[in-house]
């Protein structure tokens, strides 16, 4: 990458990737019959539109923002975590296995010892993949990937047959999580849709990454080892604990999520929620658009859980089939990472535009 | 002892190669792009491609010809899509995938609920037919077929001068270039084979219920990128290992009835690669220039 930075690519390159795939999501609208306008007013408005729907694309930001640390810190430290999914999952087992067995506690002791069990299942599964790629060279997007798949087995395997947390029925689901261990709640916007202190430790941890990555010698261990892994090493900084500290740190954030979504948002466990909820995998996503910088990720979370809240609005006002619209937003996610990955295109452009107008002014 | 035979010795071998034959298709196609020294993380994105169109041609032509051919063409363009991104555009590789498969999957998603909606597919597709195999069992075509691509791309890869520059510039694509193989050619074709191979896998998925559901690959292309880091990139080594996985999920099946968690038991194949990687059983060493750009001209 010969072309010198222009800072303005941090803000145009994640804007144009996301006006690009809504044109390409507005003709896909466009080819089923419907109006891609109504559709898009439908989606803002269904995000939105009052209180309740305000509150709902928080709490689907939420778990966004921190599965999107999870990929953005590695990044810094120039790994791929492609795993925040297995993360996330042994995150919710951990807080599962926290919030429903335990009892007697007062909430102010038990919802905070459930988080940490799901950081620390994160930062586990996360630590096997940094082990691995130091010890043994592994890759960390094969391990990572591999992980993901056992831990969403293990999940499998805890509501079915494991007996541990099995509500006794026959469905592969959990019993609830005792009151003590959910999240208090911050605001209601709406009798269904209540935003819960997930925010709060989604917010504490972007801004400690963003603090730690930028602020610390920590943070300036990771940078130096993604910028340039022998140059660090023979600057004195050992390369396998740094990649530990960042895939540790990251993991934790996925963990969370999970401690999020099932001790804030869900409630209980449920089978569905490890291969189909998609967080820890969208977290990728969230973390490219966001430039993979904490404060990027918070508004690409944002504008994910803002998209997966307005969805189900757009099958009432936006005129489209039912369910078309949470495919079209995959379609749409999709496209966006493509685009963020082909920044070239994007780069030539803009430096275009910005030379054009600079010879303009002159 | 008849009925011991049927189910324990030819039903679970053939129960072990039907689960492994959509690994070994979209194995083969992994292990061509990454031979070329191209990432393919989207395995998953080519045979949930293939397994809609497959459906989809089938139902709409009225034969299963069209929709495996409707299927393969779906696999090749999505995986162009990944050519020139990371051949033209020199994209991260593990990016471009991680985009393809959510596109992917969103793509095959979105046309299943306009197309057929809450009805689903219809039930009377025409399908692969099968061909008898011993102990009752019936073998679909497309195994066949798996078999002469399996030793087909072992050939081509091994013994032809075209698996040699395929091979030469996955692993020093500068001196391939130098002694005049076009680099960005090769890659372009290996990468587009890949999405090809994988949707037929997609499409044997599909053909073996004769349905098209949503995530129906359920992961399988992981699986099979794990066998082809398994199997050390080679198809004696993906297809010994697909038969592995293939193997630990019939097994599955069957202990199932004993109350013997599936789980557990589907959990083999990563774990397996998880080991391997790891080194512990025999070092795996991917293709060298696997991952890299390539720059013509460039140092």
């Amino acid at each position: 990458m010969n072309e010198h930075k222009i800072p303005a690519e941090q803000v145009m390159i994640p804007v144009l990737a996301v006006i690009t795939a809504m044109i390409i999501g507005g003709i896909m609208i466009a080819l089923t019959g419907s109006d891609p306008f109504l559709a898009y007013k439908a989606l803002f408005k269904g995000a939105f539109g009052n209180p309740q729907d305000i509150a709902l694309t928080i709490i689907r930001s939420t778990p966004l923002i921190l599965t999107g640390l999870a990929v953005a810190i590695p990044f810094q430290a120039g790994l791929f975590n492609i795993g925040g999914q297995g993360q996330f999952v042994l995150g919710m087992i951990c807080a599962g296995f926290v919030g429903i067995h335990l009892s007697g506690l007062p909430q102010m002791l038990h919802f905070p010892l459930a988080v940490l069990a799901a950081a620390l299942g994160g930062m586990l599964w996360a630590s096997i993949a940094a082990m691995l790629k130091s010890w043994r060279g592994a890759h960390e997007v094969i391990t990572t990937i591999m992980l993901s798949q056992i831990a969403i087995r293990l999940g499998e395997f805890f509501l079915n047959k494991g007996q541990l947390l099995q509500d006794g029925t026959d469905n592969p689901q959990s019993p609830p999580i005792t009151p003590s261990a959910g999240f208090p709640i911050l605001w209601s916007g709406g009798p269904i849709n209540k935003v819960h202190f997930g925010l709060v430790i989604a917010l504490v941890m972007a801004a400690l990454a963003y603090f730690v990555i930028n602020k610390t010698t920590v943070g300036y261990r990771i940078r130096a080892v993604g910028l340039n892994p022998s140059g660090a090493e023979y600057g004195g900084i050992s390369i396998s604990r740094t990649y530990l500290v960042a895939l540790a740190f990251g993991g934790a954030c996925a963990g969370l999520a999970g401690a999020s979504f099932v001790l804030g948002d869900q409630g209980r466990l449920a089978q569905s929620d490890f291969a189909v909820i998609q967080y820890g995998f969208s977290g990728i996503a969230v973390s490219l658009l966001g430039r993979n910088n904490p404060i990027g990720v918070i508004f690409a979370a944002l504008l994910f859980g803002a998209m997966d809240a307005g969805a189900i609005n757009v099958q009432f006002e936006g005129g489209l089939p039912g369910g078309v619209a949470t495919t079209l937003i995959l379609v749409i996610q999709g496209v966006i990472v493509f685009f963020i990955g082909v920044d070239v295109l994007f780069r030539q452009s803009i430096s275009k535009v910005l030379v054009g107008s600079r010879r303009g002014a002159l | 002892m008849h009925d011991f035979l049927n189910v324990w010795v030819f039903g679970l071998a053939a129960a072990s190669l039907r689960s492994a034959t959509p690994l070994v298709f979209a194995a083969l196609g992994g292990m061509w792009s990454e031979r070329s020294g191209v990432v393919n993380i989207a395995l998953e994105g080519g045979m949930i491609v293939g397994a809609f169109f497959a459906i989809f041609g089938s139902d709409h032509f009225g034969s299963w010809i069209p929709g495996l051919i409707l299927a393969v063409v779906a696999g090749g363009a999505l995986m162009a899509l990944h050519a020139i991104a990371a051949i033209r555009y020199r994209a991260d590789q593990i990016v471009i995938g991680t985009a393809l498969i959510l596109f992917a999957s969103g793509l095959t998603s979105y046309l299943y609920r306009t197309i057929y909606g809450a009805g689903g597919t219809p039930t009377e597709i025409s399908r692969v037919p099968s061909i008898p195999a011993p102990g009752d069992q019936q073998i679909s075509l497309l195994v066949v077929l798996m078999a002469i691509l399996l030793i087909g791309s072992g050939f081509v890869l091994f013994r032809t001068a075209f698996g040699l520059h395929v091979r030469s510039v996955g692993e020093h694509p500068r001196a391939a270039d130098t002694v005049g193989i076009s680099v960005y050619k090769i890659r372009y074709v290996a990468v587009i084979a890949s999405g090809m191979f994988a949707a037929l896998g997609g499409a044997y998925i599909a053909m073996d219920v004769g349905s098209f559901n949503e995530g129906m690959t359920a992961n399988r292309g992981f699986i099979a990128l794990a066998a082809v880091i398994f199997g050390g990139w080679s198809p004696t080594g993906l297809f010994g290992a697909s038969l592995l996985f293939g193997f630990s999920q019939a097994l599955g099946q069957r202990l199932q009835n004993y109350g013997i968690p599936s789980q557990l038991l589907d959990m083999m194949p990563y774990v397996f690669t998880l080991v391997a990687l790891a080194g512990f059983v025999g070092k795996t060493r991917p293709p060298a220039a696997v991952g890299q750009p390539y720059t013509k001209g460039g140092r």
